[in-house]
């Protein structure tokens, strides 16, 4: 009888390929000359170049309360890094999930499977594929859990847990979740360890934010962007806008799986805890989808398993995971074009070129541009870092304010307040913020003297206040 | 022979349905309302292009038309085999009329009844909702509801029509992808039936079915997924628009719109099912009249569209009444009058149908779009330059692009377009002419089209602001139209 692909002796060879060929697509895919992917990275690499407790360019100047892990780790060889680590920490995390499944489940086609859904998944294709903020946290959680699980050597969590405070609390709060059900469930023996790794978790981050509170006081808690409760799914589900979301495929999966598994709850009691809970923490930090997501891996491998079992007894069944799996690379393919295509655009990097010949100064523009001129050497009023800035809330106030303003006096007030020499407008401002052409401050930059236009190429302008 | 008889009875009904349609529809040389000409448009252009159009310049001065376009193929590619009257009169009447066999195949499921069959048909040969929503309209409800009947019959026996599920739920999946009605209802039947043989295979057929909706909506609409999350299944239709349809349905209204004697017999029907005989074909047109029910709540399906599908529904449940009313004569004194007795009934019956069908049919026919309106159209189409922009009301949008063939400012194509819907009312209610001109301003309007419709959808009887002769010129007027040219 011939055996089926996913249990042949290369089979693991060719996922590791497909691993490493998936994870180069976006670096090969997209443009040279395009710049690097999104906001985080160039926010990183800023950081990695200059790394400094006060950061001068962000809100006008203020103390740098970032997660400093990933910009230390860049700061070796900040270029270098920002294109490799990803790449290489990908595989690595592959590699060793793998391995953290063949320990937990030892079933050759369940971790075959759970290693193909995870392959396909939007949010590894999202944290591998360029220098953003959670790819080296994301890896050390999975080296965490995976030396946690060894009879040998799992002392070396320790230092691990240490670090991970960070780089990112989130995703050390959702370990330290699935390490107690790991504990409480399936190895009792790790208590103690557990406990230590706790207590080190918990010290070194209130000691690392207890310094960053002692400097900046308590966060605010406004959001620029408004959401109800259809929101929740984007924020979840990658096809419905999250970056790092599940994808609804294999959303469906798990829950074929996890209906296919029901009947043995008690013996996977670990993994619909740590499910439970990380969906419970979902709802207030997204950044936990990361590891759902690998635990949905497994669930969903589980109910492909359920349908392959089947599929003799319902031509449906066979139809259905034919769709299921067109999903699931549909969703993956789907990413990797938006991650190719996603921002900056060029025309804001040909701004951000520009800009770095000018004399440094604050430019007004969108909270979303706000990196980018950082990255260009300036000061911004305001960006998308706002959780530790004490007056962020006053400063988007008065920005959106002054985008409406056709008043000479007033618009002058908010440029002084802020010392504001330049204004960048994009396309994307002018068609979010703005009704018409000549409407508030596209009015006052057209219409007055004391505006100057400097640059405009592709829809990006650069204004100057002329001092009288 | 038997089979014979059968075929005979069904193929008079269906023929009576298709020539009551043609008669009708073959009328008048135009169609009858504004989404027709919207695919009629689009066919014509995939018949000389081979292409559908992607980016539609005409509609709101440029918009992406998010459509499959598989309708719009098949009526090109008949368009071009065998002429427009075939194609835009004939096939859609021919496609309308089938409900009459699907509904005549069902009936017969329900209630294992030869007579009760016929009677099914028969009034599915003439629903008054159906009529006022798909004569002479090329609209793709004569080939959705059709394939919708389909797909219950199929589902009233799964195990032995998985083909035809499959088949039909893809032909219904790429035609609405956004329909979740089906979708809503194979949900509801897991939770309401209880037989495990058949539960077996309806979760293996809803399982199937929701993944290839989900599949493809995500390949269709992947943009609008992604920006919009969930918000997308609302299509963007502006929220007026529904306030407009709900302020007026209550209980009086929706008997008017579904009829008296289909709501009466029709719920009657539901409940000997439900009460009765706990029949999982019961379950199944229950489960489809709850999801209709709550997607016209959730303000998911059109509304008229919802209105229409719970008739069907309604009607489909009559049968069982009628069934069982002939089945408890057999045991009265009545029995043997039970000829004469079921005769009148249906007589009464299919009257309350035929009545309604007939006003409608003729209202759709001499109101939908007039030839006067067509004259103002075509006078725009000869008098005007190609790119100039006319602003009509919302339901008027497709006709200036159909049939002037000139940019409109607002159409039914509500889903990536932006919001103007407010902006365009207020342009025809505003008696203030710098309101007005702001309007006509931030669109770049060069002529306002102001028809009788445009009257009767805002109560107001002339453009106010438009008697200020410097910046208004009056360059057409017919019974049904006057056109202004925006002059300053």
């Amino acid at each position: 009888m011939m055996k089926p692909l996913f249990t042949k002796w290369y089979a693991k060879y060719i996922l590791l390929l497909a691993c490493i060929l998936i994870l180069l697509v976006v670096p090969l895919l997209r443009p040279t000359d395009a710049g690097l992917i999104g906001s985080e990275s160039y926010l990183n690499l800023r950081l990695a170049e200059n790394p400094s407790l006060q950061d001068d360019l962000s809100f006008g100047g203020r103390f740098a309360a970032y997660e400093w892990g990933t910009p230390l780790v860049l700061s070796i060889a900040p270029n270098i890094m920002i294109s490799l680590l990803p790449l290489l920490l990908g595989i690595a995390t592959f590699i060793l999930l793998w391995l953290i499944i063949k320990k937990l489940y030892n079933n050759q086609r369940t971790e075959k499977l759970a290693m193909l859904l995870f392959l396909l998944s939007p949010s590894f294709l999202y944290l591998f594929s360029f220098g953003n903020s959670l790819f080296i946290p994301t890896f050390l959680c999975v080296l965490t859990f995976f030396v946690f699980i060894q009879k040998k050597w799992s002392w070396l969590s320790i230092p691990l847990v240490f670090l991970l405070p960070f780089f990112n609390i989130v995703l050390l709060a959702g370990l330290i979740i699935c390490m107690f059900f790991y504990v409480y469930f399936q190895n009792k023996s790790k208590k103690k360890l557990f406990l230590v790794l706790l207590l080190v978790g918990l010290i070194v981050s209130l000691t690392y934010y207890g310094f960053i509170l002692f400097n900046t006081g308590m966060p605010n808690n406004f959001a620029v962007e408004e959401s109800n409760w259809m929101s929740f799914f984007q924020y979840i589900l990658y096809d419905f806008g999250s970056g790092f979301g599940i994808g609804i495929f294999l959303l469906v999966l798990t829950i074929i799986g996890m209906g296919a598994k029901w009947d043995k709850k008690y013996t996977n009691l670990f993994m619909f805890f740590s499910v439970f809970a990380l969906i419970v923490f979902s709802f207030f930090r997204t950044e936990v989808l990361i590891i759902l997501n690998m635990f949905f891996c497994v669930i969903g491998a589980w109910g492909i398993e359920s349908f392959l079992d089947k599929r003799k007894s319902s031509t449906f069944i066979t139809y259905t995971l034919i769709i299921v799996l067109c999903g699931l690379i549909f969703s993956g393919i789907s990413q990797l074009d938006n991650l190719v295509e996603s921002g900056p655009n060029q025309a804001m990097v040909d701004a951000m070129d520009y800009l770095e010949t000018r004399e440094q100064g604050v430019v007004l523009s969108d909270y979303s541009n706000g990196v980018y001129i950082n990255y260009a050497g300036h000061k911004n009023v305001i960006d998308e870092n706002y959780l530790f800035v004490g007056d962020a809330e006053e400063r988007f106030e008065d920005v959106t304010s002054v985008y409406y303003y056709r008043d000479l006096d007033s618009v002058e007030e908010i440029f002084e307040k802020y010392d504001i020499k330049y204004v960048l407008i994009d396309e994307q401002m002018e068609d979010e913020i703005w009704e018409y052409d000549s409407q508030g401050l596209l009015f006052i930059l057209q219409y007055t003297r004391d505006f100057i236009k400097l640059y405009d190429k592709n829809g990006v302008e650069v204004w100057i206040k002329e001092e009288l | 022979m038997k089979i014979k008889k059968e075929i005979i009875i069904i193929l008079i009904i269906f023929l009576l349905s298709f020539g009551f349609n043609l008669f009708f529809s073959l009328q008048v040389p135009q169609f009858s309302s504004d989404d027709a000409y919207f695919n009629y448009r689009h066919s014509e252009f995939i018949k000389e292009t081979y292409q559908p159009i992607v980016y539609d310049i005409q509609s709101y001065g440029g918009n992406y038309i998010l459509d499959t376009h598989v309708w719009h193929y098949f009526l090109g590619l008949m368009s071009s085999t065998f002429g427009l009257i075939v194609a835009y009169k004939i096939i859609p009447s021919l496609f309308a009329s089938l409900i009459v066999i699907f509904g005549y195949l069902i009936a017969k499921s329900l209630v294992k009844s030869e007579m009760a069959g016929y009677f099914g048909a028969l009034i599915f040969a003439f629903v008054p909702n159906f009529v006022n929503l798909t004569l002479n309209q090329i609209s793709i409800h004569v080939l959705f509801v059709p394939l919708m009947l389909l797909l219950i019959y199929s589902l009233l026996n799964i195990k032995k029509r998985v083909g035809l599920f499959m088949i039909s739920a893809f032909l219904i999946t790429i035609l609405e992808p956004m329909n979740f009605l089906l979708l809503l209802a194979l949900i509801i039947i897991l939770m309401l039936v209880n037989d495990m043989k058949i539960l077996k295979e309806t979760k293996n057929a809803t399982l199937f079915y929701v993944v290839l909706v989900i599949l493809i909506n995500l390949i269709l609409f992947k943009t609008i997924y992604l920006e919009q999350g969930l918000f997308t299944i609302w299509q963007n239709i502006p929220n007026q628009l529904y306030s407009d349809y709900f302020q007026s349905i209550n209980v009086a209204g929706l008997i008017a719109n579904i009829g008296i004697i289909p709501i009466i017999l029709g719920i009657a029907g539901l409940v000997i099912g439900l009460l009765g005989e706990k029949k999982r074909e019961i379950y199944i047109l229950g489960s489809v009249i709850i999801s209709c029910v709550i997607l016209l709540l959730l303000k998911l399906i059109p509304f008229e569209l919802g209105i229409m599908l719970l008739a069907i529904m309604f009607l489909l449940t009559t049968v069982i009444s009628i069934d069982r009313f002939i089945k408890y004569l057999k045991i009265t004194k009545f029995a043997r009058y039970k000829t004469w007795i079921v005769g009148v009934l249906m007589i009464i019956t299919i009257a309350s149908l035929l009545i309604p069908s007939t006003i409608y049919a003729r209202e759709t026919i001499s109101e939908g779009v007039s030839y006067g309106e067509i004259e103002a159209l075509e006078w725009i189409k000869d008098n005007t330059p190609y790119d100039s922009i006319i602003i009509a009301n919302v339901y008027e949008g497709n006709l200036i692009s159909g049939v002037a063939s000139r940019i409109n400012v607002i159409d039914t194509q509500f889903l990536l377009a932006e919001d103007r819907y407010f902006d365009v009312s207020n342009l025809f209610q505003t008696e203030s002419l710098v309101k007005a001109q702001q309007i006509l301003e931030e669109y770049h309007v060069d002529y306002v089209y102001f028809s009788e419709k445009t009257k009767d959808l805002y109560d107001t009887e002339r453009l106010r602001y438009a008697d200020e002769e410097v910046c208004f010129e009056q360059v057409f007027e017919n019974d049904e139209a006057v056109i202004y040219k925006v002059v300053c």
